[in-house]
């Protein structure tokens, strides 16, 4: 609660990163290798999706379900609140013609079923934090998700162009480069 | 056909690793494992029986509101009967109403009349899977925390730990990664 936002924001890269720390986001980080622009496409609009919904959510979780003492909806209707915001900012992109928008058919892993977007949600209602610090919490998930994203598949690229690997071996180094990555970043846990 | 289902098992196992982040513990890897069984044979048989009108619309978003709805009624279950188990798993339980493997098969389900023997197969390989959880959730337990289904296994001093790394997230990766080598390969010795 007396942490500042800048060190939510950089805890949420570093120690507490969604891939690393609550091991959300995995399936599709695995599942594809993406280019350094690809990387950054997905990134940016994860990053714009999980702020949307979160802002959402928090607006049905404080004026709808509170109030009204409907807790029991509160996984339905998060989670069909992201999902529609997922097929808003895919319509939207199409439509504005904006470019890289072909991303969302090529890999509907990363938006539709990534635990990541959804987790955040219930990540942040969970926690007490106040509009401002949400906003910054859900900012620094996105970037955290963004910089791994990058990492990931630099050192995966380089791997697969050097290693002719089966995809059930490629699974498994993934893997331990996972594990490895998430090592590195618990070493900065002094970071205040 | 042989190679598309490897194919297929291998997307299944992608789709589910979120789910190491629950093998901390032994219980915790044997509850997510139930709940995802339940989601899935309850969510593909309703699915199943809406399938004139999955195949005709958008069919994501029906499944989402079929798995969201049983997701719900598991943890209201959970909260009520089962409190403790339910806070370990509380984050990734609403979670199950999302995942790639229940998109992925429910999506092949759809278009087939043999409801049970489909059920059957699913839930054959999901739990091959869940009995990997469970393996990879007992040596962390054991190893990270010394105990074993809460019982203390290695030390009766509570506050010892073992080998710390293993109780930590990268070691949820390091060890899945060994017990899926030896997955991998008793499997393939037996093709």
């Amino acid at each position: 609660m007396n942490d500042t936002l800048i060190s939510i924001f950089i805890k949420n890269i570093t120690v507490n990163n969604i891939i690393l720390y609550p091991l959300l986001g995995i399936c599709p980080l695995i599942l594809y290798q993406l280019s350094i622009k690809e990387c950054l496409t997905v990134g940016i609009i994860t990053t714009a999706i999980m702020l949307i919904s979160t802002w959402f959510t928090m607006l049905i979780h404080h004026f709808l379900i509170i109030p009204l003492n409907l807790s029991y909806l509160k996984i339905f209707g998060f989670i069909i609140t992201t999902y529609l915001i997922i097929e808003l900012i895919k319509t939207i992109i199409n439509k504005l013609n904006f470019p890289y928008a072909e991303i969302f058919n090529a890999y509907p892993e990363f938006f539709q079923t990534n635990f990541a977007i959804y987790g955040t949600a219930f990540l942040n209602i969970n926690s007490s934090f106040n509009f401002l610090n949400i906003t910054v919490n859900t900012l620094g998930v996105g970037v955290g998700y963004l910089i791994l994203l990058l990492i990931f598949n630099c050192i995966k690229e380089r791997f697969n162009n050097k290693q002719n690997l089966s995809r059930t071996d490629r699974l498994l180094v993934d893997l331990v480069i996972l594990g490895l990555i998430s090592l590195v970043f618990v070493g900065a846990i002094g970071l205040k | 056909m042989n190679n598309n289902s490897k194919t297929n098992d291998l997307l299944i196992i992608i789709g589910l690793l979120p789910f190491i982040a629950l093998t901390n513990s032994a219980i915790n890897s044997l509850a997510i494992g139930l709940v995802v069984i339940i989601v899935f044979i309850i969510s593909s048989i309703i699915a199943n029986l809406f399938k004139k009108y999955l195949i005709k619309s958008n069919s994501t978003i029906i499944l989402i509101i079929i798995s969201a709805t049983i997701s719900s009624l598991i943890d209201q279950f959970m909260q009520i009967h089962i409190p403790s188990v339910h806070s370990g798993i509380e984050l990734f339980l609403p979670l199950t109403a999302v995942s790639s493997f229940l998109f992925n098969y429910i999506n092949n389900f759809k278009n087939t009349d043999e409801i049970l023997s489909f059920t059957f197969n699913g839930v054959k390989k999901w739990s091959k899977i869940s009995l990997i959880f469970l393996v990879v959730g007992m040596v962390r337990e054991i190893f990270g925390r010394g105990t074993l289904f809460n019982q203390p296994v290695l030390s009766s001093d509570p506050a010892a730990n073992p080998v710390i790394i293993l109780g930590a997230p990268s070691g949820a990766f390091i060890i899945t990664a060994f017990v899926l080598a030896i997955f991998f390969k008793v499997k393939r010795k037996n093709e």
